[in-house]
């Protein structure tokens, strides 16, 4: 006789066919030694179940994830802002005075600020509670043409 | 995906990624962000090292998004790349330990009032908890996908790039330890 220990995590798991079932529940009416220890891998498998809700749900890491990809090339969905950052950043490099500023630390603020004012992404859409029933059209909100720069 | 009624499909979702969508991304990252978490929490037991690797996992998937197949298998794929960053974060420690986070452990309301039964609930959890802890990454994981992430024997074989029967095995195997674990607490007869 065949013992069928081997099958009785996936019987337990459901992922075994009807046939390969009914075989299993053939031995089990037959076999003693393979009825306790589906009775003891049964027990196991329910108590899994304590710890199946690991606590609860954290903030969401959107934020810190955006800043790490999208936000870190600056320039992505705002191509405007992101235009004029560079070309205050060249500015600085060249050592081109820029009208109504000195170049400098002074300037390195002004473009961290710029940069730090992307709330109008985030204020609208992104706040709300994304749930999975957005409209299509959303994506069109978040859309630029810029592919590469990462 | 033609403009019907319905969530928008996580394949749509990475090919607006993979052009630098931010509205996709958002969104995708927040349709799985909590399922990531608690995979890692059950790898790991640490929420902490958890909410790291949740970050570093949805930006690989930025990194990574235009190397995606748009084969309807993006959970196992997302939970490969998930898998990886905590395979390779426990081969770090020193000893795969398990933190004490006691998971699992939340008020939850309506639980009932008999604190003998809350008792034995605590002592439930912890004993699982220290039996998951005996589990080797893989064996963990692929129990930990399966049996909290629901995901079938077959996505767990994609998200762990593996075959169905290694899969069967790893399961039936850490059933049987954490069976011999349980058992020597006197958790189990
Ligand atoms: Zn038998």
């Amino acid at each position: 006789m065949n013992h069928v220990t081997s099958k009785l995590a996936a019987y337990l798991a459901g992922e075994l066919s009807a046939q390969e079932r009914d075989s299993i529940d053939r031995h089990l009416r037959a076999c003693a030694a393979c009825r306790r220890e589906f009775a003891a891998q049964s027990e196991t498998w329910a108590l899994l179940e304590a710890v199946a809700e690991p606590g609860q749900p954290g903030r969401s890491v959107w934020p810190a994830v955006r800043a790490r990809t999208i936000g870190a090339s600056g320039a992505r969905g705002r191509p405007a802002l992101g235009w004029a950052a560079a070309a205050l950043v060249a500015g600085m490099i060249l050592g081109v005075s820029w009208p109504g500023a000195g170049p400098g630390p002074a300037e390195t603020t002004t473009v961290d600020q710029a940069a730090g004012e992307d709330s109008w992404l985030q204020s609208s859409w992104l706040e709300r509670d994304t749930g999975d029933d957005l409209a299509s059209g959303w994506l069109l909100a978040g859309r630029t043409d810029d592919g590469g720069g990462s | 995906m033609p403009a019907v009624a319905g969530p928008i499909s996580d394949d749509s979702l990475m090919a607006s990624v993979a052009r630098g969508e931010e509205a996709a991304f958002g969104l995708l990252v927040r349709r799985w962000e909590h399922q990531v978490r608690a995979f890692l929490i059950h790898m790991l037991g640490s929420v902490e090292e958890a909410e790291d690797l949740t970050q570093d996992t949805f930006v690989k998937v930025f990194a990574q998004a235009r190397t995606y197949r748009p084969e309807g298998m993006f959970q196992s794929w997302l939970l490969r790349i998930a898998g990886n960053l905590a395979r390779s974060r426990l081969r770090r420690r020193k000893v795969v330990r398990w933190l004490p986070f006691d998971i699992g452990r939340h008020d939850r309301p309506g639980a009932g009032p008999d604190p003998h039964q809350e008792l034995e609930a605590d002592q439930t959890r912890a004993a699982v908890n220290r039996a998951l802890a005996h589990l080797a990454p893989r064996q963990r994981q692929a129990l930990v996908l399966h049996r909290f992430q629901g995901l079938s024997y077959k996505e767990v074989a994609v998200a762990m790039d593996t075959s169905l029967p290694a899969v069967e095995s790893l399961i039936q195997r850490a059933l049987a330890i954490l069976r011999a674990e349980l058992k020597s607490q006197g958790v189990e007869r």
